[in-house]
């Protein structure tokens, strides 16, 4: 089980250093948005919504939409036919998105040290954490392979106007920001008595559940081509 | 023996029931008669089929179209299906496969280049060579001649005749009338959503 989840990691991290498009979103994007709005970080804390962008980026691009894009490019049937295992095959991509997300952590909160006022033990520590309570973001990001009718051009242009409206709209005081997924991801280290931790695990649960649900229906065959 | 009952799949396949032995068995069947459907799921890669196919655990498939990231290496692609494959092999082993084929020199060469760099011949022999290394109790093939030299249809042919003396179970289809000189075929024909056992003399009818 071990040697699969491997297998598909160590392919899944080649892919991603060949691939510099999505280490730049991950990456850039966050320090590029971190000078802009520098006069907001007064210390470590005010780091979470540069963190934010870097979960959103690995976790919807990197997961849901990735699984949709091997589907569509041909590459599952070739997994697949060698090994059958879904479940091992989404573990693997989590977890390259788990290093890549904690990668560009580590670059943007040396950068955040270097030039705010943040200390960079604890700008590692809650981002980590930060990774691990969002987990269940990136099994949510799972349902978009049941869109089996629509494209992966599709999909990644609507995920993306949704990342730059959030992105955007993120340090405006807007109406928008009610249903902004940055605001809600950066806001997960700030939970804070009963009804918070609740809300948290329902919500994460109805994730966890309709994502698996979508790994077990996962069609490999793309209806796209052949 | 994998046992085929009542498969249908949408409109492509229906109410199928066929049992395949170990050995070679070639599925004939014109283009876009469903061949490639068929293999889908007798293989697992689809499962949304009704009916049921049972002694297909332990196989592997390989599909007509052959997919890998070009951007990476030919010995990216070795490494993720050793790896893959359960730890059951090593590089040695399977370099002494390829030395007992002749290939070695082929994927010694190359090991370090882009999947894009090979030619579509080159990548369908190291695919296939690759994919018949795997130790499995069933081997299933989308055209494995289409589109290869008479060098590469030898190559096939040789493998499948190792494949068989080991008392492994091959599954190929072709549009093209295909002969093995050395090994008894079962023979099948995909025709108006079905699939039935044919004689020879039947494909070349066909084919002709």
């Amino acid at each position: 089980m071990l040697n699969i989840v491997k297998a598909h990691y160590i392919l899944n991290m080649k892919i991603l250093l060949k691939e510099k498009l999505p280490l730049l979103w991950s990456t850039a994007l966050p320090v590029i948005f971190l000078f802009i709005n520098g006069q907001y970080v007064q210390d470590t804390m005010f780091l979470n919504f540069f963190w934010a962008i870097i979960i959103f980026a690995c976790y919807i691009f990197g997961v849901g939409l990735q699984a949709v894009r091997l589907r569509e490019a041909g590459l599952l049937k070739t997994y697949f036919s060698i090994n059958h295992s879904r479940m091992l095959f989404f573990i693997s991509l989590v977890l390259t998105q788990m290093t890549s997300a904690f990668i560009s952590m580590l670059i943007l909160n040396s950068i955040a040290a270097l030039f705010f006022p943040v200390n960079f033990l604890e700008a590692m520590m809650y981002s980590t954490v930060l990774i691990v309570l969002t987990l269940p973001v990136a099994f949510l990001s799972a349902n978009l392979t049941m869109l089996h009718k629509s494209s992966y051009q599709t999909l990644s242009t609507v995920i993306a106007v949704i990342f730059f409206v959030s992105l955007f709209t993120l340090t405006m005081d807007n109406v928008i920001n009610y249903v902004n997924p940055l605001v809600y991801l950066s806001q997960l280290l700030f939970l804070q008595g009963v009804y918070d931790y609740l809300v948290y695990v329902i919500i994460s649960a109805i994730c966890m559940v309709t994502g698996i649900y979508s790994l077990r229906n996962y069609q490999v065959n793309s209806v796209m081509r052949r | 023996m994998i046992t085929v009952q009542n498969l249908s799949y949408k409109a492509i396949v229906e109410n199928t029931n066929v049992t395949f032995e170990p050995g070679l068995n070639y599925i004939y069947g014109s283009n876009g008669s469903g061949k490639s459907t068929f293999l889908d799921c007798l293989s697992g890669i689809n499962h949304t089929y009704s009916g049921t196919i049972t002694g297909n655990d332990d196989l592997v498939y390989m599909n007509q179209n052959l997919y890998f990231s070009m951007k990476l290496k030919v010995k990216d692609y070795v490494q993720f299906v050793l790896t893959l494959d359960r730890a059951k092999h090593n590089a040695k082993d399977y370099f002494s496969y390829l030395e007992g084929l002749g290939l070695k020199m082929f994927v010694d060469e190359a090991w370090n280049r882009e999947v894009s760099l090979l030619s579509g011949g080159e990548r369908r022999k190291l695919f296939f060579v690759t994919t018949c290394y795997l130790d499995r109790e069933w081997y299933i093939f989308d055209e494995p001649f289409s589109g290869v030299d008479e060098e590469g249809k030898t190559l096939i042919t040789s493998i499948f005749e190792r494949l068989d003396a080991r008392n492994k179970g091959i599954i190929f289809t072709s549009h093209e009338h295909v002969q093995f000189e050395h090994i008894d075929l079962n023979m099948f024909t995909l025709q108006n959503k079905q699939i039935f056992e044919t004689h020879p003399q039947q494909i070349s009818t066909f084919t002709s």
